[in-house]
């Protein structure tokens, strides 16, 4: 038998060890990547759902019903409210304590706005009479990028 | 003595396939991550170009049908400082995020222009949001009852 082809090198267990080091390093360098690029784009779907789905669903809302001038911003206990009438009932959709709400009442009741329902969660959202049939949206999203959006009230021309 | 040297180059080639190996997965996991940043971001901006060409078409109509000039409803809605301001176009700059406009040094374009109305009562309007002046973003077509 030959002993030299047995002998043992500590570079044998050295080498393989520092191999792995730098391959667990590596994953680990990769890992941390991929968390920080995932909470990135959690952070962007947060920010497109809390300001572009609100200022959608407004949009909708005041579309559906924008008819014999039922549109118009008021103002309830200092807080900016759309308000959207029709014969019978009154919605009011505001913000309150970071929520999007929205309360229906009957015409002729004063409105309470701290029972209303809460449409989205988490929203900065302000609007105003920007002009004669022209509202003003403004959502601040999570990333404090603003989206502003202009609606035209069909109804009232 | 030949079996060790086989057995070492043998352990040589498997780390060779090893580090290749990981080396492709490494360079495949940073390029997906690369180009969904890239798409989230696109996607950002897309949103915000949509809102912004919606609501300078909004402007456009609600000052037409208030009987007012419509570059100058649009102009006052987005800071009165326009990139390039004649008869027939406006150009609006915003910044790189597009929160904030009529910014020096702007990355996105808002161009809004006159088109060849189909009729003489009705106006046509082309409305574009463009990146870095040739990348169009959005664009849409506006036509209102003059």
């Amino acid at each position: 038998m030959n002993t030299l082809g047995q002998k043992k090198h500590s570079i044998d267990i050295l080498f393989p060890l520092a191999l792995v080091f730098v391959f667990a390093a590596s994953a680990f360098v990769v890992l941390i990547f991929a968390a920080n690029i995932y909470s990135r784009q959690n952070n962007d779907a947060q920010a497109n759902f809390s300001s572009c789905t609100v200022l959608s669903y407004i949009n909708e809302r005041i579309r559906r019903s924008d008819a014999n001038d039922s549109i118009s911003i008021e103002n309830i206990d200092g807080i900016n409210c759309i308000a959207i009438s029709d014969e019978e009932y009154v919605t009011y959709i505001y913000q309150k304590d970071n929520n999007l709400m929205e309360l229906s009442i009957i015409n002729d009741i004063d409105a309470n706005l701290n029972v209303g329902d809460v449409i989205i969660q988490d929203t900065d959202i302000r609007f105003n009479q920007y002009d004669d049939g022209l509202i003003r949206l403004e959502a601040t999203d999570v990333n404090n990028r603003i989206y502003t959006l202009f609606i035209s009230e069909r109804s009232n021309k | 003595m030949k079996y060790t040297k086989s057995r070492s180059s043998l352990f040589l080639m498997e780390l060779i396939i090893v580090i290749l190996f990981f080396t492709i997965a490494t360079a495949i996991c940073l390029q997906i991550f690369v180009k969904s940043r890239n798409l989230s971001r696109e996607t950002s901006d897309i949103n915000s170009a949509i809102t912004i060409c919606v609501s300078a078409a909004e402007i456009i109509s609600n000052a037409t049908s208030n009987d007012k000039d419509p570059y100058t409803a649009v102009l006052n809605a987005y800071g009165n400082k326009a990139e390039n301001n004649t008869e027939d176009e406006i150009s609006i700059g915003f910044n790189n995020n597009m929160s904030s406009f009529g910014v020096d040094d702007p990355e996105y374009i808002l161009d809004i222009s006159k088109a060849d109305s189909p009729s003489e009562n009705i106006a046509k309007y082309q409305i574009t949001m463009t990146h870095d002046s040739d990348d169009i973003l959005y664009s849409l077509e506006l036509e209102v009852i003059q």
